[in-house]
């Protein structure tokens, strides 16, 4: 409790405790040495004193106990008087060496108690008011008698409780002068530390790190001080450290910031250009598409148009003879069988050509528009080839279609043409060498309501590090030959965005590429749209 | 009857050594028992017996007194012996500063060379003044059986004083036989006088 007390109080209030404990204890400790000794010398010394007066009484009584003249043993013993704390002195002579038998008595008056018939002497003297003491009385060798003296003690007394007295005057004097020194000394200890610890609060209350606390003396508090001081000054630096590196950070930030919008504007720009290009390829192989078209019409609208003129110059021929009346019947005959013939031709060659252009229409629609809807898989395929066949024709490559003609989604056709026609460019400019011969297949089935395309060539196939930038926008390996690089990129953002499906390739040198798309085969999602 | 009550019995009425009653009888048997004046007799030299062996302990001789040194202190008695075996008993066994104390009895003074204490009895009274002065210069204490050897010079003489045996010292004889006495025996002497032998 008092040592909880002690740890809770202050640094003043233990310094003050401090010293008015130890001089307190010291004072304590001396006092009771002194008193103790005292207490010691005073008795010895009573004792001494007791003892020499005892021995020459007895040395002057010896005549007269040897003498049996008790008179003059009085007369010694009333010497005594000179002596007031000896209230009683008794002579014994003694008849053998246990019994002794009363000789003379002296008694300072009639107060105290007569003497004994047996006197014992104390052996030590320690809280009694009376000090009572046995003494043989010798002549030469023999022990003639015994002399007993009770003497009081109030004077041992009194001069120990004089000394107790001087000790609490002392003790008190220490305890203010204690408190004194303690005051005194707080100047030096606590006063410093004080001020130290009311800095230290300033400091931490106001972040001012230039605050100094001033050092009073050189001892270990001055070190204390001189430490903490330094310690202000290192954390003041580093303070100022810190400032101009989070300053130093903002401008870093703000510049990176500036730079990561300049990167997003740059990023922005190229998306845009990217597009455009797409936009541009797109055009580029409907402009492909389109001279393929002239390029199929052209043969039946020749056809039509040699028919139309040996038509013309025999017609012409016929009509001059028939002018000329030289026209035979057979040769009539062979107009009319020319004619018939003719317009044989004309007519299954325009109906070719109104052919093509009917599917050709199909395909470059749905090539420039985004319209979904439901069309057949296999002839959609298959006019998709048709309108390659400009392409392939100059190649000996064949084209198989594996699909049930029954098979039906509800997608969008040209997106599907695109990346059948990309792929199929890519196969013919990529996988095989002109005049190669190969086979690229294309197996189309239902699973579900997913429809699973599988488009594969025979060609030379592709190193694992093309596999995986295959998909990249402007990855290619014919970038001077005219390749641009958005192909295959294009074909994956189609299926990915427009169709919603998934595309994966896989592709070994020598082994040719097989091409897999998972699309949606549309049936759910038919009433969203439509 | 006072005497012994002296020497026996404290006066103070707690000592317990004898009862009451027992010292009622003594004086009375003391009182008017036949035997009782002999006893009287004998209880004064007894007393008178152990005075002489105390004045050994506080004279003291000239150290060319003694032969050797250990020669006996001899206790001489001129006359009548009134001790009996008294003053035998007393002394057996004692010395005084290595002398063994001895007791011999004596015819006539030139015997008492060698005496270092001669007691002159009452019978010897009529030629005590003979004895003493032919002991002149001589280191002997003589002591005198009662107080008219005060007179005939004795250095030391017996006297009864209320029953009680006390005595005389004649210092001025004393230092003629070049005796030193104890101021202390001096302090109990009942008197002392200076009277130097003529």
């Amino acid at each position: 409790m008092i040592l909880h007390r002690f740890y809770h109080s202050s640094i003043s209030e233990k310094l003050m405790i401090s010293v008015v404990a130890t001089s307190g204890m010291a004072v304590l400790l001396a006092s009771i040495a002194f008193v103790g000794y005292q207490w010691n010398s005073t008795r010895s010394s009573i004792a001494q004193n007791l003892d020499s007066t005892m021995s020459i009484i007895g040395f002057n009584s010896t005549a007269a106990i040897s003498f049996n003249d008790a008179l003059a043993a009085e007369q010694t013993l009333s010497a005594l008087r000179a002596q007031p704390q000896i209230n009683l002195a008794c002579i014994y002579t003694a008849l053998d060496a246990d019994r002794t038998v009363y000789f003379s008595g002296y008694r300072r008056d009639a107060n105290y108690a007569p003497c004994p018939i047996q006197p014992k002497g104390d052996k030590l003297l320690l809280m009694s008011s009376l000090l009572t003491r046995l003494k043989p009385i010798s002549l030469h060798t023999d022990v003639i008698g015994f002399l007993y003296v009770e003497r009081a003690l109030d004077d041992f007394w009194r001069s120990i409780l004089g000394y107790l007295l001087a000790i609490i005057v002392a003790m008190l004097g220490s305890f203010f002068i204690a408190i004194g020194m303690g005051r005194f000394m707080q100047n030096f200890i606590s006063r410093p530390i004080l001020n130290l610890a009311s800095t230290t609060q300033e400091v931490s209350e106001s972040k001012d790190f230039s605050i100094r606390v001033a050092k009073g003396s050189d001892d270990e508090i001055g070190r204390l001080i001189d430490n903490f001081n330094d310690m202000l000054a290192q954390i003041g630096n580093r303070e100022q450290a810190l400032q101009e590196a989070r300053a130093e950070l903002e401008v870093r930030v703000s510049e990176t910031d500036k730079a990561n919008a300049e990167l997003k504007t740059t990023l922005e720009r190229l998306r845009h250009t990217q597009e455009q290009l797409v936009q541009t390829e797109k055009m580029a192989s409907l402009g492909g598409l389109v001279a393929g078209i002239a390029h199929e019409i052209n043969t039946p609208i020749g056809v039509g148009v040699t028919a139309a003129s040996t038509l013309m110059t025999k017609t012409a021929s016929v009509s001059e003879d028939y002018d000329a009346k030289s026209l035979t019947d057979s040769g009539l005959r062979r107009y009319i069988e020319l004619a018939s013939q003719s317009a044989q031709i004309i007519l299954s060659n325009l109906n070719r050509a109104s052919e093509l252009i009917q599917s050709f229409k199909q395909v470059a629609v749905d090539q420039s528009s985004s319209e979904r809807r439901r069309f057949q898989v296999k002839p959609y395929l298959h006019e998709i080839m048709l309108s390659l066949r400009p392409n392939l024709k100059k190649t000996p490559l064949h084209v198989e279609i594996e699909c049930d003609d029954r098979l039906e989604i509800n997608s969008y056709p040209g997106a599907l043409a695109q990346i059948i026609t990309n792929l199929v460019m890519n196969s013919l400019i990529h996988a095989y060498e002109p005049n190669q011969e190969g086979t690229i297949r294309i197996t189309v089935e239902q699973r579900g309501n997913k429809v699973h395309l599988r488009y594969s060539d025979d060609g030379k196939g592709m190193p694992p590090d093309h596999v995986t930038r295959v998909f990249d926008p402007f990855f290619t390996t014919k970038r001077g030959t005219g390749g641009s690089g958005l192909g295959m990129h294009i074909v994956f953002n189609l299926v990915n965005q427009q169709l919603g499906g998934t595309v994966t390739l896989q592709s070994e040198v020598g082994k040719g590429t097989q091409v897999d798309l998972v699309i949606p085969a549309g049936e759910e999602r038919k009433d969203e749209n439509h | 009857m006072a005497l012994r009550m002296k020497l026996a019995q404290p006066t103070r009425q707690h000592q317990p050594t004898r009862p009451a009653w027992h010292v009622a009888l003594f004086c009375w048997l003391a009182l008017y028992w036949p035997a009782a004046e002999a006893d009287q007799h004998n209880l004064e030299y007894r007393v008178k017996a152990a005075f002489l062996y105390n004045f050994t302990r506080f004279v003291e001789w000239p150290p060319n007194a003694y032969a050797s040194a250990d020669a006996p202190l001899e206790i001489c008695i001129i006359g009548n012996d009134p001790f009996g075996r008294q003053l035998d008993q007393t002394v057996e066994g004692k010395s005084s500063n290595g002398h063994p104390l001895t007791i011999r009895r004596i015819r006539q003074s030139s015997d008492a060379d060698s005496c270092k204490l001669l007691f002159i009895s009452t019978s010897e009274q009529p030629r005590a003044r003979d004895v003493i002065y032919a002991l002149r210069g001589k280191p002997v204490l003589t002591v005198g059986d009662n107080s008219d050897f005060i007179s005939h010079g004795a250095i030391v003489s017996f006297l009864l004083v209320d029953g009680k045996v006390r005595f005389t010292i004649n210092q001025g004889a004393a230092e003629q036989a070049r005796l030193t006495i104890s101021s202390k025996l001096l302090g109990v002497a009942h008197s002392v006088v200076r009277e130097p032998l003529q």
